[in-house]
This record gives structure tokens, sequence and C-alpha cells, in this order.
């Protein structure tokens, strides 16, 4: 496999990238897919079936179990430390959930199993369910329909497997784009970069009959700037790139990356970003980019519309919902203004999330979570899906899992995941300029991440770059702004939101450091009446 | 048994492991090992029932190999033969990439330094079975049902085998067991929320009963909160709200210290502990109230943690705060050895105590008594969301929760909806009035303590309606 020269790589144009993808061997998806049905076959059935049918054999109503093989590779280098070196991981974990009277029991293991210890999984996760009804009150479960997958196999789609490719084209990759970001651009104190590969090899067996086994690549890269000080304030100013994040795709992911077009503006909105004038405290008409509006999306309606959060299954781990009377609100609540449209996916091209089956041997369903920004679904499970029976059998839906069952690794608790998240471009062909363009007075809104409270009702938003918008036009930055919300009130004053061509796709995690848990948020620009501008660091 | 370990990995099947690894590396050099093995009994419930009960092993395997100056690494879960040479392969293969290798001999001056013992270990929590685990779930879920409220919770319970070793002849093992037990109950209308955790490696220590009814009570309190106005407040923090408001100095996110409390980032300019002399620290300068101390010990009896670090040096007992007065900030070896003339490191564990010195006249007095002593004011729970928004100031954003009730004369008059507050802690705890008794609080893995505080001119910044 011939060396990329980083010089060809940071020349400018399409003809660089272009041959900088064809030294490397492109790995087909079937090439993929019969290595992993080779791996997963034979000794995985057996152990699958060993604690699927130990479970049955305890007893359980219904049981599954999973197994995982993951392997990591992570990079970070920051320009003028020591040479990039790289950090691994490879693990392996299994887990049987077993559903006896209503209760759910599981039993986990990391590492390497034997059938024996299948076998006692099985067994021990229906003696935890045993265990578990409240003085002798039992939970009535019901889980919804799913077609019985006798072997299936699934590969995410990649062009070139990122664990095929050379430590020397992967230092080279990195260390062209930091030397690039470095030294091309005399603000730049330093520049850091991180790649993220996970390869994950799920395996999903049931008493039902479904044996699922599956390949899913993650490639995810970080790339930093801090810019030295501003002559005339002292601020220095850090930014992260949001035109690279994370994706359901391999090495062609971070090929493609629009890092010729975009890294300039990058280092010159960072720069831009430490100096400017104070904000005037009001509410005001902003124009969010796309990145600040998938951010928003993720903060607010993404968890509120998990439906088992909703539900209050999560109120003492991570929050409850706002949304907060789900069967209530679906069909009649108004969550934003009919010009958005909102949905789930798990099935988007390179989509972080996206999966041949969730973790349940679910076969995911496109929902539609918003319509015309009315509330009209949740993300579900197999479990919660069967919460909304009444819903779904009133609007003639099939009562059906979206899908959404998922989690880190195999030896812990199934639990419910992000799915891919789109906010849908509107009818109109508007860009970002358009929304700006018909704005008199206001701000917009460029990279700004957005996080909110336990109940994802009330939020705020920081970082990113903030200008002035005076007549329509662009003007002054503004420093150390921060913009407040309540979510039902930003979703419901959007006036105006992009069209298809201004659609972008983000690689996100709602997890802690290095989480290996993505998901991708598509989202358009945006422009919102009566946000809150406040000083970021003024107090009451 | 499993793979040939048990459930509860032991010091002796640790140096096994070890031995195999050693008999695999190839080109000598060093080695270095840190493993942990965990095993888990979790029982959580939601809306008043049982939800999931599960067992789980965790491991983690971490190898570093360095040969000749050039070092690599890898992270596994095998424990298995195939699953050992192949993690040892994976490093030896990684520091092949180091191409700017430093000639350095690994050396482990604290290789036959002793470390402290402190006790983290129950036997009482090990041998507690899946059956009373859930007996005692059911016992929680009970006063709120009973009431007809939604009871959520969670409890966990540990045993933990943890070890560092390396070819250098460093041992370190410690046995711990972890107890984990949180409730929050919500009325069913949602406009009302309470919130009890308490965290320990010794169940005896755990109680639920407690934490059951400090949640109920402080949900059937805090129905119906009416909006009062933003603005400069008196708080009374209870512990958990200081801890949580307090956290961010020492650690920057979930499992990262905060490199801001590393003397060589102060001396270089950046952070809060910068002075304004050139290359100098605030060690020795006055920076919190002088009523308190911020202390690490292994051997603290309520706040007591493992007392060796990832890469086996002791944690050595420290005061970073003596009397309001940093005293120390937290340094690895090589600053040690170029700028102390010292060999060893001293590492921030990032658990803690939060203590104070009376000077003289008062007390440390209770919640009730601090509500007494206050004529407005507010009573907060715990804080959520704490983000850093300057990171020189430690200036930080972030959201009251589970019970925030306004004090009128003394008295608990209403509850009141949540606020989004702007504050740093080492201004808010510059503005003390009074503080009352510490008690651990719920930030698990780290053993933290703090005390209720009464703080003036704490900036409610805007509503925030959330329950």
């Amino acid at each position: 496999m011939s060396r990329i020269n980083r010089r060809r790589f940071i020349q400018k144009g399409t003809a660089a990238l272009a041959l900088a993808t064809v030294p490397f061997e492109s790995t087909r998806s079937e090439e993929l897919l019969e290595t992993a049905t080779r791996s997963n076959a034979g000794d995985t059935r057996t152990l699958a079936f060993a604690a699927v049918e130990a479970a049955k054999g305890a007893g359980a109503t219904y049981a599954d179990v999973s197994f995982r093989s993951t392997k990591r590779e992570i990079w970070h280098w920051w320009a003028g430390t020591s040479y990039p070196v790289p950090r691994g991981v490879f693990a392996l974990s299994a887990g049987v959930r077993a559903l006896h009277n209503g209760c759910w029991g599981f039993a986990g293991i990391d590492g390497i199993a034997t059938v024996d210890d299948m076998v006692r999984l099985g067994q021990d996760a229906v003696a935890q369910a045993k265990n578990s009804p409240v003085a002798g009150k039992y939970r009535s479960v019901e889980l919804a329909f799913v077609p019985v997958v006798s072997d299936g196999t699934w590969s995410t789609p990649v062009t070139i497997d990122p664990f095929i490719v050379s430590n020397d084209e992967k230092i080279d990759f990195i260390c062209a784009i930091t030397d690039y970001l470095g030294r091309e651009r005399v603000q730049v104190d330093f520049a850091g970069a991180g790649l993220y590969l996970i390869k994950d090899e799920h395996t999903f067996a049931s008493t039902e009959g479904s044996y699922i086994a599956q390949n899913l690549y993650t490639t995810s890269c970080d790339l930093y700037v801090t810019v030295e000080k501003h002559f005339l304030n002292e601020s220095r100013a850090s930014r992260k790139a949001n035109f690279i994040t994370a994706s359901g795709a391999g090495w062609e992911y971070v090929l493609n990356a629009p890092f010729q077009d975009k890294a300039s503006q990058f280092v010159e909105d960072t720069a831009r970003s430490r100096y400017g004038k104070p904000i005037n405290v009001g509410r005001y008409d902003i124009v969010f980019d796309a990145y600040s509006m998938a951010s928003i999306l993720d903060a607010t309606i993404g968890p509120a519309t998990e439906l088992d959060r909703a539900f209050g299954y999560k109120a003492n781990e991570e929050g409850t919902s706002f949304l907060s009377e789900p069967l209530e609100m679906l069909g009649a609540y108004r969550v934003g203004s009919p010009l958005i449209n909102i949905s789930a996916n798990r099935s988007m091209k390179d989509g972080a999330a996206t999966v041949g089956w969730d973790d349940e041997g679910v076969e995911p369903r496109d929902t539609a979570l918003v319509t015309q920004g009315i509330l009209t679904d949740f993300q579900t499970t197999r479990e919660s899906a069967s919460w909304m029976a009444p819903y779904y059998n009133n609007s003639g839906k099939t009562v059906r899992s979206g899908g959404c069952a998922g989690r880190e690794k195999a030896s812990i608790p199934t639990s419910s995941c992000a799915p891919n998240l789109v906010l849908s471009p509107g009818k109109d062909n508007a860009t970002f300029q358009d929304l700006i363009a018909g704005t008199k007075r206001g701000y917009a809104v460029i990279g700004s991440q957005a996080s909110a409270d336990t109940q994802a009702l009330n939020g705020s938003g920081r970082f990113g770059i903030v200008y002035e918008i005076r007549n329509g036009k662009l003007g002054d930055v503004v420093q150390g702004s921060t913009f407040l919300f309540r979510a039902p009130e930003l979703w419901r004053n959007i006036v105006g939101i992009g069209g298809n061509n201004t659609a972008e796709s983000f690689g996100l995690s709602r997890g802690g450091y290095w989480s290996e848990m993505y998901h991708t948020v598509s989202a358009v620009p945006a422009k919102v009446t009566g946000i809150a501008m406040v000083d970021t660091m003024r107090k009451a | 048994m499993r793979g040939g370990i048990k459930d509860f990995i032991t010091a002796d099947e640790c140096k096994a492991i070890f031995s195999k690894i050693e008999s695999m590396v190839k080109g000598g050099g060093y080695t270095h090992v840190s493993l942990s093995v965990k095993r888990s009994g979790i029982t959580r419930w939601a809306r008043s029932e049982m939800y999931v009960s599960a067992n789980t092993l965790a491991i983690n395997l971490y190898i570093l190999r360095n040969i000749g100056g050039a070092t690599g690494d890898i992270t596994t879960n095998r424990l298995d033969n195939a699953g050992l040479l192949e993690a040892v392969r994976s490093a030896e293969s990684n520091l092949k990439e180091d191409r700017e290798r430093v000639e350095t001999e690994i050396k482990d001056p604290f290789v036959e330094e002793p470390i402290l013992k402190p006790r983290l270990w129950s036997d009482m929590t090990y041998s507690l079975t899946g059956a009373a685990r859930t007996d005692m779930a059911r016992n929680m879920i009970e006063p709120a049902e009973t009431r007809g409220l939604f009871s959520a919770g969670s409890l966990e319970i540990g045993a933990e085998g943890r070890t560092v070793m390396n070819s250098n002849g460093l041992f370190r093992y410690y046995p711990i067991t972890d107890v984990r037990c949180s409730v929050t109950v919500r009325n069913r209308q949602g406009t009302g929320s309470g919130w009890a955790a308490q965290h320990n490696y010794d169940l005896d220590r755990i109680d639920t009963a407690a934490i059951a009814n400090r949640a109920l009570d402080k949900c059937m309190k805090s129905g119906n909160p009416v909006a009062v106005e933003p603005g400069r407040y008196t708080v009374i923090l209870e512990p958990q709200a200081v801890g949580d408001l307090f956290t961010p100095v020492l650690m920057s996110a979930p499992g990262q210290e905060n490199i801001d409390f590393m003397r060589y980032r102060a001396e270089s300019g950046k952070g809060p502990f910068a002075s304004s002399r050139s290359g100098y620290s605030k060690i020795n300068e006055q920076i919190l109230d002088r009523r308190l101390t911020l202390s690490a010990d292994p051997m603290d009896p309520e706040a007591g943690f493992v007392p060796f670090s990832s890469c086996g040096e002791p944690y050595k007992p420290v005061k970073w705060i003596d009397k309001g007065v940093l005293r120390e900030l937290s340094y690895a070896r090589g600053y040690a050895l170029a700028k102390l003339g010292r060999a060893t490191a001293l590492l921030n564990s990032t658990s803690y105590r939060i203590g104070a010195e009376t000077t003289g006249k008062e007390s440390f007095v209770s919640v009730e008594d601090l509500i007494k002593s206050t004529e407005r004011g507010l009573l907060v729970t715990r804080l959520s969301n704490v983000q850093t928004v300057n990171s020189d100031s430690v200036l930080c954003t972030g959201y009251t929760r589970d019970g925030l009730w306004l004090i009128e004369k003394g008295k608990i008059t209403k509850p009141v909806k949540n606020f989004r507050f702007t504050e740093s802690p080492l201004f808010a705890l510059n503005n003390i009035e009074a503080i009352g008794v510490s008690e651990r609080i719920f930030n698990p893995p780290y053993a933290r303590v703090a005390p209720a505080i009464k703080i003036r001119d704490f900036s409610m910044t805007s509503l925030a309606d959330s329950v």
C-alpha cells in the first residue's frame, strides 16, 4: 500500500483528494460481511443458544443474549509535541436479559465466555428477575411484535476499513492537518487532532429464534485550534471543528471531509471570536447555523422524545421529559412551529447510529417524531412501543418498536439509546444568508453548543461565534454571549428554516469522555424570534 | 470459577496474570499493568415498580510496554491466555510508532515506599445476596407507593480488586467494596421531586430507610412550586450542592482531573491559581474563607480512597487549602525532580474533604439551624448540569434540582421553581455566613465530604421551571 504524500494531501483542489483515495484497497461491504459471518458463526451461535436455552429452562418467558467484540484505535496529537502514537482497546462482552413475570433480570460479563459461562448467565438472569416483584405485585410487560430473523447479517457499508489503513497513513494525515492549521495561520497557538476508530462486532440471539450478526464501524475525528491572545483584550480562543465529527463510515469519511474548503474559515472564526463588542442583553431574532440547530435538537427534542424517559423510567439517572404526558400529547401537543418536521432513524447513510438491527433484533423504522410542529411519535424499544398501543391502534399504525435499543457493551443491561435525528429542510430553498437577509435586527449564531436541564426544557447555548445582524447584513462580532431558551418556545418561534441545500450532518455523543455511543444529527439553519441573549459571565 | 478467575479477583490471581504477561513479552524493557475486576449487583426501579435486577462482571486491563524509551499501550478486558498475548503484542506493535524515543530508564522510586491502608472493604457488603438487595429496594419503594407517589432509584453493590504491577517489582493491590444508593421520588402531576443518596464502601453506613424517607419528604414538600424573581440570594447549599458546585475546581469532566489545579499550569500563568506575579502560583495566598480547609487523605474515616494512583504511586495526605490559604497544587514526578528537588509527585486523587474550623464562638450547626438563622434565602438540595463558563475564575453555570425552597424569617415558607445559577465556587466560598455539619456526598466512584454552607449574594440568574 503506497504512502500518502503529505505535500500532495494538503494541495488544494479535488484532484489531491481523489489521488488520496486511490492507493488504498477498497474493501467492499460484501467482503466485510463474509468476515463477519465467518467470525461469528459456529462457536458464537453455540454460545448464544446455550444461554437462551438455559434461560428458557429456568422459566424465562423471553430471553435474549448479546455478544460484542469491540476494537478501538485512538490517536491524539498536539502540534509541537511528540509524535502521534496510537492507543488501542479491544474488548469482549456478553450479556443475557430474561423476562419473568413482568420483571427483567440481567447477567453480563466482560472477557471471553465459555459454554458453561453462558449457561450460568442465562440461569442467573432469570434468578435476578425472580427476585424482583414488589410486595407480590407483578409488572405487566408486553413486547411489541418483531419478525424472527433466523440468520441476519449486516455490515456498515464502508469503502475503506480504517483498521487496515497503515499507521503511516494515519500519522501522515494527522500531521498534515495540524501542520497546516499551525503553520499556514500565524495566529494559531497550537493545533490538535484526535482520531477515534471503532469496530464493533455485534451478535444477537433470542428465545424467539432470531440470530443476527453485524459489523458496525464508527469513524470520528476531532480538530482543535487555540488562537493566540488578542492584542487588545488578551483573550485567547479555542474551538473544535464541526465540519468533521463522527460517522458510521470508514476511512473515506476522514479523507472526504471538506478540510480544504472549511479549515481556513474555521481558524478565522476562532480568531474573530476573541474580540468583539459586548452583548446588549435582550430578546432578539436569532439566525442559527445548522450546527447550532443540531445541538439544540440534540439537547431538547432528542432526549425529550425518549419514551422511557418521558414515562419516568430514567428519573433517577438522567432525568425526565417536558413531554410528560405522552399518550395525551401525541397528535395534539404543539412542540414547534408548523415549519418543523423532526424524525428519528437508524438507517441514514453514514449515520453514526445506523444499524441493520438494534439490540433487541428489531429492524429500525424511520419515526416521524414531530410533524408540522405536532408531536406524533416517540423513540421506542419493544417494551415501550407497547405503551403506545392505544395511540398506534387509533392511528391505524402497527404497534412496533422504533429500534432504539442499544448500549455501550453487551455486559450491561439493555437500555434505549439515541438514534440518528433529522430536522427536515423547509420547502423553500432558503439559505443561511437568506435568513440573515430577512432579519432587520438580531444576531447570527454559528457553531454554538447547546445544553439543557434534566427535563430537556430550559437550556442555553454558548461557544461558537456570534455576529450582530443589522438590516439584513452581518455586522460586528459579539463576544461573551449566551442564548437562553425554553424548548417549546424556541421551537414554536421558528419563522424560517433552510432548504435542502443547507442540510448538514454532525456526529454527536451524549456520553462521557471517549464514549462509544455516537449518533448523527442532520439539521438546517433556522431563524427564531424572541430568544434571550445574555452576557455569559453576567451574574444576577 | 470463570476462566480461572472468581467473581472477585484476589491478590494471588493478579500476580498470576502478571507472571503470564511477563512470560509473553518480547524485547525486554519495562512492563506496567493495571487491572480492575469488579462484580456488581444492581437493582433499579421506576414508577414504584422493580424494573431490572442485574449481575455484571467488569474487567479493565491496561498494559504498557516500554522498550528503549519507546512506549506503547493497550486496554482490554480479556484475561484468557490468547487475549493476554494479543494485548501484549498490540502494545509492542504500538510502541514501534513512538518515533521520538526518549532514552530513559523507567524508574519507580516509590516501589519500596509503603502505601497507607485505609479500610475500604466490608464483608457485610460483599456477602449481600441478590434477594437481600431486592428486599432493600422494595423497602425503599413502599413509602412512596403507599402515598401514591412514584419512586425511582438504584441500589448497586460492588466488590472490586484493583491492582498495579510492573517489572520493577512494584505490586499494589487493594480490595474495595462499594455501595451506591440513590432515590428520586416524584408526584404523579410532575410538579414535585425529591432526591437523596448515599455512597460508601460499607453497607452498614448506608441508611436506606433514611434515604427513602428524605427523598419522599423533599418530594412532598416541593409540589406546586411558585416562581420568585431571579437575583442574588442568601442560599443554604446542602452538602450535596456544595460538592456539585466545588467539584469543577478539581475535575474538568467526569474522570478527568482539572489541569488548572496543577502547579506547573498555575506558574505558567494559566487558570485560577496563577499569581499576578509572573512565574508564580497563588500558593500561600488567601483564596477562600478562613474557616475552610480542603484536604485529601486515603485514611479519612469518611472520605477514604484507594491509596495509590494508576501508576502505583502512593497518595499522601495533603491539605490543599488550609484555613482558606492555598498550600499545595498537584504536580507530577518530573516537576518534582526539576523544580522542587523531590523524587515523588503530589497527585490529585479528586477525592476530597471540605472541612471547616471554628473561629471560637461558633460551632457547626445543622441545616435546620442554618434555616432558623436566615431572614430570607433559599434552601438548595443539589445542582445539576454544572458547566465551567470561564476557566480563569471557575465561573460555572447550571441548574438547581430536586427541591428548592424559600426561607423567610427563619422558616421554610414555600417551594419555589428552579433556577439557573451563575457562580464561581471560588467567589461563593468567600461569601460564607455560616457552615454546617459535614457529611459524605454522592459522587461515585469518588469519596467526598462537604458541609452545608450558607452563602450570601449567590447569583440565581434566571428561572428554569423544570421539575
